[in-house]
């Protein structure tokens, strides 16, 4: 990977005029960042953009480009991939959502009402039952994390096994 | 001066030096000065993360707000918990899976370019020094209440300390020095709770029960509303707590020293444990000090309350206990300061030097002379400015810092692992407005603007009504990244995200 970020930057040199021309849009849209820019001077350009930009213009670059990631959107195709992009989302969206509102619910109640403050049981008030129950959450949300993890874990392994071949 | 406190002060500092020694002999190479080799175990890094985070803030302050406004200074522990959770499910693994060294390598892993790691660079110095002078300002406050010793030279001592155990022991010293002190501050919050709780019979319903008349609050002590009467102020600091956590460099670049994304998901887990426990135990001793040191006293010590805890340890627990407290408090400031001392310094010599002067060329040796001047220069500045901000007061610099990580680091870091189009634009003006935009209102804001002289930094009145930026900063941050990534014509490099998703999901740099 390395040695290829190597070549495209020996082309990009032999590119330069090339490059100077795209440099200008570049700059043309990004005129909040022109100084920033210039701290990083030109050979900056090479990587994400002028790679990119270069690479449509130019059918060598292209090439090598295609073979460097060739193997990591084979992967991110794969089956096993899918899955487990799959399986997190539907994990990690839902549970993010819940636990989020969750805590929220605390602060917008003891802000906008008084519910909380009516008594649970003793002098304790649901205000602090809530409270503590936002503890409770946050461990049993990490334990079911850590197991639902294991199962990611195993497609992890099959994944670096298929890519390995 | 406290004889018994002078010498338990001088037991910590010796441990602590003898770590650095250990540690030193161990520390020749860059990843052994930034991530410690990535060789903590989960259970280790679990502690250091619990000591990076459990600062003198939340020991002192949070059982200080318990003891003078009740139920409302528990929000702050809440927040500081539940914002691990953050940490777990979106930022931690891919972290870990696509950094190196420093936060910006991970945005840097998928937009390469000298701007966006120095912005993000610039992000980390800027949050790690906010942090640290607000950390240094009360430690000197803290050394002159116990020890008598004025301010310039308690922050000059704390300064020197820090110092030492970054640039001869590095990260290693650093992890170490965190998890001495989370095992010592654990171990001082459970004595005191267990003896405030047999106080009161080992009963907790008896504990609230007396609570209602033991403060000049009354049966309003246990009600919410005593501190934050604004409800959108509430929830801006709300906001801030839990999702700034997951953008703080300190915290951030300790998944580096473990070994995998396997093990810094187990020491979220352990450090969410600790951490839990620690400010369940907060309620003990905000309501001991209420109880058992009395509002008058605490106030009389500190008006912020920060005196709340030690007080109580003197009350329930004679001479020793005050002098035990006192040290760990000590222990705590360090460890803290030492990770952003770390954190900073890093982002100085590894992106600013190592990436963008000397483009990676820059020998392993050369990168590691650089990373201890590094550490010397962090260190000199922020004592510098800490001694100039003596009499701020300090909590704006906290709110900051949550502020500026919620609103600057925060989206990038979730774009960059999460949304195929993000592109380098959109990383930039994120991370530049996020920043700008808490600054400014931060300094628009009554903690820097008073009518009241004497209550904030100037007089007058303030521009922005809320103290906690965060409700307005942080939609702002995420909103500048998808409008740059919008507005700008560029398209993302589709083939780059395909890499990223697989090392992020799977660690894999190289695959074949």
């Amino acid at each position: 990977m390395v040695l290829l970020v190597r070549k495209k930057k020996k082309l990009c040199r032999t590119k330069k005029t090339l490059i100077s021309a795209f440099k200008f849009t570049i700059y043309s849209e990004k005129y909040i960042l022109i100084l920033l820019s210039e701290i990083g001077n030109e050979n900056q350009i090479n990587n994400d953009e002028g790679g990119t930009n270069l690479a449509s213009n130019d059918s060598i670059a292209k090439e090598t480009e295609v073979s460097a990631s060739a193997d990591y959107t084979k992967i991110v195709q794969s089956q096993s991939f899918q899955e487990l992009l799959r399986k997190k989302r539907n994990f990690i969206v839902p549970l993010s959502i819940f636990f989020m509102v969750f805590y929220f619910t605390l602060p917008i109640l003891t802000s906008y009402s008084k519910v909380l403050n009516s008594i649970a049981f003793g002098a304790i008030s649901w205000a602090w039952i809530f409270a503590f129950a936002q503890f409770i959450m946050t461990w049993t949300l990490c334990i079911l994390y850590s197991r639902k993890a294991a199962t990611f874990d195993q497609l992890v392994e099959k994944i670096v096994k298929e890519a390995k071949g | 001066m406290n004889i018994l406190a002078f010498i338990l002060f001088l037991i910590i500092v010796g441990l602590t030096l003898v770590i650095t020694y250990f540690a030193s002999r161990r520390t020749k190479t860059t990843a052994d000065f930034y991530t410690a080799d990535s060789s903590l175990t989960g259970w280790q890094n679990g502690w250091a993360i619990a000591g990076d985070y459990m600062s003198a803030a939340s020991f002192l302050g949070i059982a200080g707000m318990v003891a003078l406004s009740g139920f409302d200074g528990f929000f702050y522990s809440i927040g500081f918990l539940v914002a691990y959770l953050v940490v777990l499910y979106i930022v931690a693994e891919p972290l870990r899976n696509l950094g190196k060294y420093t936060l910006a390598d991970m945005i840097a892993a998928r937009f390469n370019e000298k701007k966006v790691r120095g912005v993000a660079a610039l992000n980390t110095i800027s949050i790690s020094t906010f942090y640290m002078i607000a950390q240094l300002v009360g430690a000197g406050a803290l050394i002159k209440l116990l020890l008598g010793i004025d301010y310039l030279y308690s922050v000059i001592i704390v300064g020197i300390l820090m110092t030492v155990y970054v640039v001869f022991g590095g990260m290693t010293a650093t992890s170490w020095v965190q998890i001495v002190k989370a095992v010592l501050l654990m171990a001082g919050t459970f004595i005191i709770s267990i003896i405030v709780l047999a106080k009161f019979d080992f009963s907790v319903i008896e504990m609230f029960r007396q609570m209602k008349t033991a403060t000049p609050l009354g049966g309003d002590f246990l009600n919410p509303g005593n501190k934050f009467k604004d409800p959108l102020d509430t929830l801006s600091l709300n906001l801030a707590l839990v999702l700034g956590t997951a953008g703080l460099p300190h915290i951030l670049i300790r998944f580096f020293t473990v070994k995998d994304a396997i093990t810094a998901r187990k020491s979220v887990v352990y450090a969410t444990w600790i951490i839990g426990i620690f400010y369940i135990m907060t309620i003990f001793l905000g309501f001991g000090a209420a109880a058992f040191v009395g509002y008058d006293k605490i106030i009389a010590a500190n008006a912020a309350g920060n005196m709340a805890a030690p007080l109580l340890a003197e009350a329930i627990g004679g001479d020793f206990l005050f002098a035990f407290v006192s040290a760990v408090a000590f222990a705590t400031i360090l460890a803290v300061v030492a990770g952003l001392v770390l954190s900073a310094a890093s982002a100085f010599a590894h992106d600013f030097y190592g990436h963008i002067i000397r483009k990676g060329q820059a020998t392993d040796k050369e990168q590691v002379v650089a990373a201890r001047w590094a550490s010397i220069g962090v260190s000199i500045l922020s004592i510098i400015l800490a001694l100039f901000a003596q009499n701020m007061n300090v909590a704006f610099l906290v709110s900051l810092a949550f502020a500026v990580a919620a609103s600057a680091n925060l989206p990038i870091i979730v774009f960059t692992v999460f949304w195929k189009r993000f592109n380098t634009t959109g990383a930039v003006t994120g991370m530049l407005v996020g920043l700008v935009s808490s600054l400014l209102l931060v300094f628009l804001s009554p903690n820097v603007w008073s009518p009241v002289e004497g209550a904030a930094i100037f007089v007058g009145e303030p521009l922005f009504p809320l103290a906690n930026p965060g409700i307005i900063s942080i939609p702002i941050g995420f909103i500048a990244a998808i409008a740059g990534t919008l507005l700008s014509s560029k398209k993302a490099d589709a083939k780059k995200f395909d890499e990223i998703l697989v090392t992020a999901n799977t660690g894999m740099k190289d695959p074949i």
